[in-house]
């Protein structure tokens, strides 16, 4: 029970992390006029790892996070969230941190119905009919940052890993010493 | 005990299905009641603080990319503006006889230089919307400094001129919509002939980020639109105060229905660059909510 509760706190650290350096490292940052969608990205990451459940709370509280302090409905950052969290679970059996393509289709394909689905309720309601537009710029330039901000995090943490194993290689080997 | 079920041997899809209701449950009720209530003030309490603090940190970063890039094109820039300069000095000559003009004009219309005779607060903008679909960010002030709901948020200095309205605030901070917002619409009039001839601006994403303007519509077919005239708030308008600059009108024609005139307005805001600004605490319709 108590390593349940430290990883959802630490998740819930990285979630803020996240939300904070998307609205206020990023957006600042002129240069960059799309910004990558760092919440979405933690989201499929951990319903890959995790699986189901995990990314379905992950993605719920990231949507209410975004809800809070920039959305105009409670909810509806948080409902498309976690449907995609859960939706990444199914692919976790074939999920393996070397091989980053998965994630990256996985990835792609959740950014492109996240932004179908901004578009429907944000602006097809509203009388916007010109989906080519939205489709040929601002959903694939988002989709290919995110994805290829993926890449790095993902070559990240693959770093970390093959430190962490060596290091626990090397402890294991003094030990017979 | 054959009733008594452990959690994990509910079928994940049905607490899926349980989230899905209490996400609509929950868009549902902001819908009626609207999007501040205390659970969100009271983590604003704890994430506000630290997004102006990261804030800063992102600014700076901004800073030192801009100084970089400003470094490398300032010899050519230099070139450009010297021949710039000239172009604007006999300019300024011509608009000089104009602002003389311009101040009968604005007299007429019953506008004072500078919006003086609201009362107003200062704010720093301390969060950008997250994606890239609205035009919306946080500013570090709330309910504790006065601010409501429909408060007109102004850019000040040399650059002056409309950047939106609160939309949501909490105890401290709110969110304002920009105009540049696919959302919004402001209703405005001309600053060019005595009857204020009126209009609407209206934000839109596809048109902002191509040329970076809004939709100028419902301009009387009569009336002589230039280029560059400039584009006011409406005594008209429900939400925003008059006489505040919204920017500057531009390819303005008879459109298709052949009964108004529609074209583009360039605002008078640089929104990339803005990190400060002015809120006016009074509201359009005081008596509607005082009388509540």
């Amino acid at each position: 029970m108590k390593g349940i509760l430290s990883r959802a706190v630490v998740t819930g650290i990285l979630i803020l992390a996240a939300f904070l350096l998307q609205n206020n490292i990023f957006a600042a940052l002129p240069i960059i006029r799309t910004t990558p969608n760092l919440l979405l990205l933690v989201t499929v990451t951990f319903g890959l790892l995790h699986g189901k459940l995990t990314g379905l709370a992950v993605g719920f509280f990231a949507g209410l996070l975004m809800d809070m302090f920039g959305g105009t409905l409670l909810g509806q950052y948080a409902l498309i969230l976690s449907v995609l969290g859960y939706a990444s679970g199914f692919f976790t059996p074939y999920f393996f941190l070397e091989y980053v393509t998965l994630p990256m289709g996985v990835c792609a394909g959740c950014e492109l119905i996240y932004g179908f689905y901004v578009y429907v309720i944000g602006f097809l309601l509203r009388g916007r009919l010109n989906l080519p537009y939205y489709f040929r710029t601002i959903m694939p330039q988002e989709t290919i940052y995110t994805v290829v901000l993926l890449v790095v995090v993902y070559r990240f943490l693959m770093f970390v890993n093959r430190k962490l194993e060596e290091a626990a290689k090397r402890r294991s080997a003094e030990k017979f010493d | 005990m054959k009733n008594k079920k452990k959690l994990r041997d509910i079928p994940s899809r049905h607490i899926l299905y349980v989230v899905v209701v209490l996400c609509a449950v929950m868009i549902g009720a902001t819908w009626v009641l609207g999007n501040t209530n205390p659970v969100t003030n009271t983590i604003a309490r704890a994430v506000i603080p630290m997004q102006t603090g990261l804030n800063e940190l992102g600014s700076s970063l901004a800073d030192q990319i801009e100084r970089v890039r400003t470094l490398w094109g300032a010899q050519e820039e230099n070139a450009l503006l010297k021949e710039e300069n000239a172009v604007l000095r006999s300019e300024n000559s011509r608009l000089l006889e104009q602002s003389y003009e311009l101040e009968r004009l604005r007299d007429l219309l019953g506008l004072k230089d500078e919006y003086s005779q609201y009362t107003m607060t200062a704010a720093r903008v301390i969060q950008k919307d997250s994606g890239n679909w609205y035009h919306s960010f946080l500013i570090d002030k709330g309910t504790a400094d006065g601010l409501q709901v429909g408060c007109n948020v102004l850019a000040g200095g040399a650059e002056g001129g409309l950047v939106g309205i609160v939309t949501s605030v909490g105890e401290n901070y709110a969110r304002v919509r920009a105009i540049i917002d696919d959302t919004s619409r402001v209703g405005g009039m001309l600053l060019s002939d005595e009857t204020g001839t009126s209009c609407v601006v209206s934000g839109d994403l596809e048109l902002m980020n191509e040329e970076e303007c809004l939709r100028l519509n419902y301009i009387d077919k009569d009336v002589e639109v230039e280029d560059g005239m400039r584009i006011l708030t409406s005594n008209l308008s429900s939400d925003y105060l008059p006489g505040i600059l919204i920017g500057y009108a531009r390819d303005v024609a008879v459109d298709s229905s052949n009964l108004q005139q529609a074209g583009y307005l360039t605002p008078a805001v640089q929104f990339d660059s803005l990190r400060e600004v002015v809120v006016i605490l009074d509201l359009k319709v005081k008596e509607e909510t005082d009388g509540e």
